[in-house]
């Protein structure tokens, strides 16, 4: 029977407020050596995804008194790509492959985020499928 | 054999019951290499209800773990009987697996090994554990508003219950005790005409 989302993704998850300021998601990331981390709202709705790019382009644009920023709230990216968690492993795949996501958030079908699939995951699950056979 | 398979966080924890042997192990090691597959590679197999164990099924176990390691997973096993442990010590090759006394022995040393949370972490949960509170405060003034509205509602019933016996007191004809007196004493009269009439004929003329 061919994975699903549900079956790779990882539960573990770490995620942040909108409202989290700049500093507290940098430590995170970098504490955790992620590349971004999923925002959601009091819900537990995915509402999008601070990345390690949006911070850096968030520096990148304080010009004067640096220090300020780090008080001031993320800027994140809100359009992202999700995936069901019935959505079959070649899809998985395929979107990995053509629009180089460096992740995957799977929600449910009320949009709550429920786990994630890394492009670390996807490697185990090829580097395993490869040597056991599909 | 049965299989029952739980988590717990990154661990994958496999509960096998009954015999192991050298037919039914395909079994066990298709739902290892599923779990692989899946890109899970932490995997705890928990044998305390695990009858009988063939070595060669142990020492295939060794090789999927060897497998793990590549993706720096292990397979790892807990909860032995004795007379399986000793068995399995004669014949267990290099890499070794590593074996737990029990389950939860082996989930207080896993635990153990995981990274503690950064303090960055550390913080982020107490931000959200405030934010969930302030939620909480929020919802519970909500109420506190309902409760003022509806104090206010009844007050306004009460008020409109007070107008409403004072319309009805206003429009009731006669509207005095007096006045009540007078209607009551002029309908006794007239009671009292009316016994003092003989049947059919006109009343008394006093």
């Amino acid at each position: 029977m061919e994975p699903t989302a549900r079956d790779i993704m990882s539960t573990d998850l770490l995620t942040v407020s909108s409202d989290c300021t700049l500093a507290e998601v940098l430590k995170l990331i970098v504490g955790q050596r992620v590349t971004g981390v999923p925002v959601v709202n009091a819900e537990g709705k995915m509402i999008g995804v601070c990345s390690d790019y949006d911070i850096i382009r968030q520096f990148s644009k304080a010009k004067k008194r640096p220090t300020k920023i780090f008080a001031k709230k993320i800027r994140y990216s809100k359009k992202v790509e999700t995936v069901a968690t019935d959505t079959p492993l070649p899809e998985i795949v395929s979107r990995f492959v053509d629009k180089k996501f460096r992740r995957l958030p799977v929600v449910d079908r009320n949009g709550k985020l429920v786990g994630i699939i890394t492009r670390r995951d996807m490697m185990k699950v090829l580097f395993y499928q490869a040597k056991l056979g599909k | 054999m049965k299989l029952k398979l739980a988590r717990d966080k990154d661990l994958n924890i496999l509960g096998i019951s009954g015999i192991v042997d050298q037919k039914n192990y395909a079994i066990l090691r298709a739902g290892v290499s599923q779990l692989f597959k899946t890109g899970k590679n932490k995997i705890l197999l928990d044998m305390a209800e695990v009858e009988d164990l063939d070595p060669a099924a142990f020492m295939d176990l060794a090789q999927l773990h060897a497998l793990a390691r590549e993706m720096l997973g292990e397979v790892m096993v807990c909860g032995l009987s004795p007379a399986i442990r000793q068995k399995v010590a004669v014949i267990q090759p290099p890499p070794a697996i590593e074996i737990f006394a029990s389950l939860a022995e082996a989930l207080g040393a896993i635990n153990d090994r995981r990274a503690p949370p950064s303090p960055a972490q550390e913080a982020l949960d107490e931000i959200v554990n405030l934010k969930k509170r302030i939620l909480e405060l929020e919802s519970a003034s909500d109420a506190n508003k309902l409760r003022a509205e509806n104090a206010s509602l009844k007050e306004q019933v009460e008020r409109l219950q007070g107008q409403l016996v004072a319309v009805m007191l206003e429009n009731r004809e006669p509207n005095s005790i007096g006045d009540w007196r007078e209607r009551h004493q002029l309908l006794e009269d007239q009671i009292a005409d009316l016994l003092a009439q003989p049947e059919g004929g006109e009343p008394k003329k006093s």
